[in-house]
């Protein structure tokens, strides 16, 4: 139990994607290769020229459930979530017992809870606001003989831990971050500091993000932050760091790896996938997409990388990053990776499957680390769907085509609205 | 792990027994309780009537929240204060570059109100001719994720190290106070803003624990409603608040004289994995977090003169609290005395973790344990010291301060007097 500082590796020995692409990992990349997309329009708006599309992952494979009735006691984006943690632990053949509990633990990167799915709670509340005044007393006096108490279990945002952790018997470290589109990676980089610390043998890492709900698509209407309008297409729309991006699409996702130290994985006889080399973390200070137009905090978390070492120019020939065609984001983005490496990044390709799965948010980055550990193990890099050109500069070229790669590290970025900024670097083995 | 170790120099509370941290302190010691009928809502027809709400707070036009006051709702309002006292307290503000500042909080969804909760869901369609393309600062959903208060404290004192947020329901702050050692530790940061703010004191969250029936219903008497480890307990007395700790690097924190309240030496988090709406009857999972916590501080049990328990005042957490407190203190001699604060704050969700291990940092700056008020006769393990009703000496030279989530996430941390 006594914490060593060792050279103890952190290797990655399961992952899984769930996506509206699919649920495997390779189908959804030979999607991706082929221009796949697959998105909704939401709802109904007040304009006839057009909508607002989300992505929905359609057909969940509620097998994997050890019970199914658990379906009732959570929201659609803990379900997903937990599927996904099921089919990485399942990919890295563990099951209940093959790692020591206390050793095993899990970090989520979660959204908020998604109100929209607690009827008859709702029912209740609006019957109990009237004029714009909120009727205590009958609330107070309808709620146990209207709502059931599951309601309460449903709205804890820390379900998918909660479940997954039962039905894989995980003792050890865990912890659900809320830090909007990189609370994936920050569970990621807290993963890879427990093994490397001696805190745990295996953590399960990742994220999941639900269908957003009408009241929050407002908001990033309302921003720009969503593509909208007119005749919108929504196969073209999404277009990461093109010059003429108009936005993103939300949607449903969730991605989980299995990290491990690797001595502990040899023993077991895990199928090791990828070594994690690093991870790093640094924040803007402010909210991502309301400060100034340069980012300072992702180029110091790359930097830090470059400076440790952990990042070989040589090495690494891909960044994958977060580019999800917002107007703000995908120019700050990718001016920061030209500040990081000092514009010397001509050797690099930039990718992102965001034009074909849609803005994942919690999910993103662990659904590209995935991919990155397909990659590294012969896989295509996935083109950027939709790009034309980023306007601005060639010293880093974003990946038009489906390409073979060749190097053995890749750069996986998350830039979130709260201003985290994570990387990790994934190595072959 | 490196040699790096990691103290607290500055503390800020907002409570339910005073609007900052040495009035809270002075009325914890003193036993008094922060319960009284629910002034928030008209409660006249709820199950439960009373709560632990903080009284008379303004955020004061001291504290430069700059354009950021619509991001806050009531609970984060008491954090920013909260920020405001800490940072205050430890003078750490301009003596870093800000990459070296990070923040790590426990935040839980925001109070929202009901009218403007009915107001957002019900809208079935959406504008999309909007021509305001700045973000809506006052939207709810922002207001209320538990994401944003992070940012807000980054954005006025200039923090450019990591942060996060974490929301592991009761085990937040004390995982986010966890999750702010390791940063130093490892070197991300020299300095961390850390802990948490909450609120109860909102009839959407109120109706949730009252649905589930795990509030106190001793409505004619709030004040002796929080009982932890009494054998009359009937449930836990909602709270809310706020309290933030300046974390920082021992050597740096010495090197520019600052004070010293104690040193964070060890830290535990574990998963019960059992169910998620109870806790495993032997207690496993809070009994691993301890021992680890214990472990890593390198100190004998017989080290640990006071444990700020979990207590809620439920029937199962305090029955399974003390038997886990048994099982790791078995040996220990003499051993702590456990206690625990709700009794006189109620709980405060995801900033319990916060305000108590606040409370484990005063108690070793005074060498002073808390009373657990309305404990008569206790129906829990005997074999812990329960302590008494008013306020003792400590013993030792450490403290430790548990914090059980709902869900099964644990979280330990154990505090040593910084000689």
């Amino acid at each position: 139990m006594r914490i060593t500082t060792s050279d103890r590796q952190v290797v990655v020995t399961g992952r899984s994607v769930v996506s509206t692409l699919g649920d495997d990992v390779t189908q959804v990349m030979e999607g991706c290769y082929h221009g796949g997309d697959n998105f909704t329009e939401l709802g109904s708006t007040n304009s006839s020229n057009g909508g607002v599309y989300v992505g929905i992952c359609n057909d969940l494979d509620i097998g994997v459930l050890p019970d199914k009735k658990v379906r009732k006691a959570m929201v659609r984006k803990d379900l997903i979530g937990l599927v996904a943690a099921l089919k990485a632990s399942a990919d890295a053949r563990i099951t209940k017992g093959s790692i020591n509990p206390d050793q095993f633990g899990i970090y989520v990167g979660s959204s908020s809870t998604q109100i929209g799915d607690l009827e008859p709670y709702h029912r209740l509340l609006r019957q109990c606001v009237v004029n714009s005044s909120f009727d205590s007393k009958l609330f107070g006096r309808e709620l146990s003989g209207n709502v059931n108490p599951l309601v309460m279990l449903q709205t804890l945002m820390n379900n998918t831990l909660c479940y997954a952790s039962v039905a894989l018997d995980i003792r050890g470290v865990n912890g659900n971050f809320m830090d909007f589109q990189s609370a994936g990676a920050r569970a990621a980089v807290e993963g890879f500091h427990a093994i490397k610390e001696g805190r745990a043998e295996a953590v399960l890492v990742g994220g999941a993000s639900g269908c957003p709900e009408t009241f929050q698509m407002q908001q990033g209407i309302d921003s720009g932050y969503l593509a909208h309008g007119e005749a919108l297409d929504p196969e073209s729309t999404i277009k990461p760091y093109s010059q003429s991006r108009c936005g993103t699409i939300l949607s449903e996702g969730a991605s989980f790896l299995v990290l491990e130290e690797q001595v502990s994985a040899i023993r077991r006889g895990a199928n090791i996938l990828a070594r994690v080399a690093d991870v790093s973390m640094a924040s803007e200070g402010d909210f991502a997409f309301l400060n100034s137009d340069k980012s300072t905090g992702l180029p110091r978390c790359i930097k830090r990388l470059i400076e440790a070492g952990s990042i070989e120019l040589d090495k690494l020939g891909l960044i994958f990053g977060h580019g999800n065609g917002s107007l703000h984001g995908d120019i700050v983005e990718y001016q920061s990776y030209l500040d990081a490496f000092d514009n010397q990044c001509k050797s690099m390709k930039l990718t992102s499957t965001k034009a074909n799965l849609g803005e994942t948010t919690e999910a993103s980055a662990n659904i590209a680390a995935a991919f990155a550990v397909d990659i590294l193990n012969g896989a295509d890099i996935p083109p950027v769907k939709n790009f034309d050109s980023t306007g601005v500069n060639e010293n880093l070229a974003v990946s038009a085509e489906r390409a073979p790669y060749e190097k053995s590290q890749i750069l996986v970025t998350s830039r979130g609205f709260s201003g985290l900024c994570c990387a990790l670097v994934l190595e072959k083995i | 792990m490196s040699e790096r170790r990691v103290c607290i120099t500055g503390i800020g509370i907002v409570s339910p027994l005073g609007n900052d941290r040495e009035t809270t302190w002075g009325n914890i010691l003193d036993g008094k309780s922060g319960a009284g009928s629910i002034t928030a809502f008209d409660a006249e027809t709820w199950p439960t009537k009373f709560a632990c709400e903080v009284k008379d707070f303004s955020l004061g036009d001291e504290v430069p929240i700059g354009g950021y006051a619509s991001y806050l709702n009531r609970a984060t309002k008491y954090g920013v204060k909260a920020a405001y006292e800490a940072i205050s307290d430890s003078q750490i503000i301009g003596r870093l570059k800000p990459s070296d500042i990070g923040v790590s909080l426990g935040v839980g969804v925001g109070p929202i109100d009901p009218v403007e909760f009915v107001s957002m869901t019900e809208s079935a369609s959406l504008s999309i001719s909007a021509s305001d393309k700045k973000i809506s600062n006052s939207m709810p959903i922002l207001q209320n994720h538990p994401g944003t208060f992070a940012t807000v404290l980054a954005a006025i004192w200039n923090c450019r190290g990591p942060i996060s947020t974490i929301q592991t329901a009761c085990a937040s702050s004390g995982q986010a106070i966890g999750h702010a050692y390791r940063q130093i530790k490892r070197g991300e940061c020299i300095c961390c803003l850390s802990g948490g703010a909450d609120s109860l004191a909102a009839p959407l969250l109120f109706s949730g624990f009252c649905l589930i029936g795990a509030l106190s219903k001793r409505n004619s008497e709030p004040i002796t409603a929080s009982r932890p480890f009494d054998s009359s307990r009937d449930g836990f007395v909602a709270g809310e608040g706020a309290a933030i700790l300046v974390l920082e690097e021992l050597r740096h924190a010495r090197d520019r004289g600052a004070h010293i309240y104690g040193e964070v030496v060890g830290y535990g988090e574990t998963a019960s994995a059992y169910r998620i709406t109870d806790l495993p009857p032997d207690g496993r999972g809070i009994v691993e977090a301890m021992n680890f916590a214990i472990c890593e501080s390198e100190l004998s049990l017989s080290d640990i003169g006071y444990v700020n328990a979990h207590g809620t005042s439920t029937e199962v957490n305090d029955r399974v609290e003390a038997l886990a407190l048994s099982r790791v203190f078995s040996e220990a001699e003499p051993r702590p005395v456990v206690a625990s604060t709700k009794s006189q704050t109620g709980h405060l969700i995801s900033a319990a973790g916060a305000i108590e291990a606040s409370f484990c940092a005063l108690a070793v700056r005074d060498r002073v344990i808390p009373p657990t008020v309305n404990l008569e006769h206790t129906d829990c393990n005997e074999h812990v010291d329960f302590g008494v009703k008013r306020k003792q000496h400590l013993v030792g030279s450490a403290v430790m301060s548990n914090s059980i989530g709902f869900g099964g996430s644990n979280s330990s941390l154990v505090i040593r007097r910084c000689e």
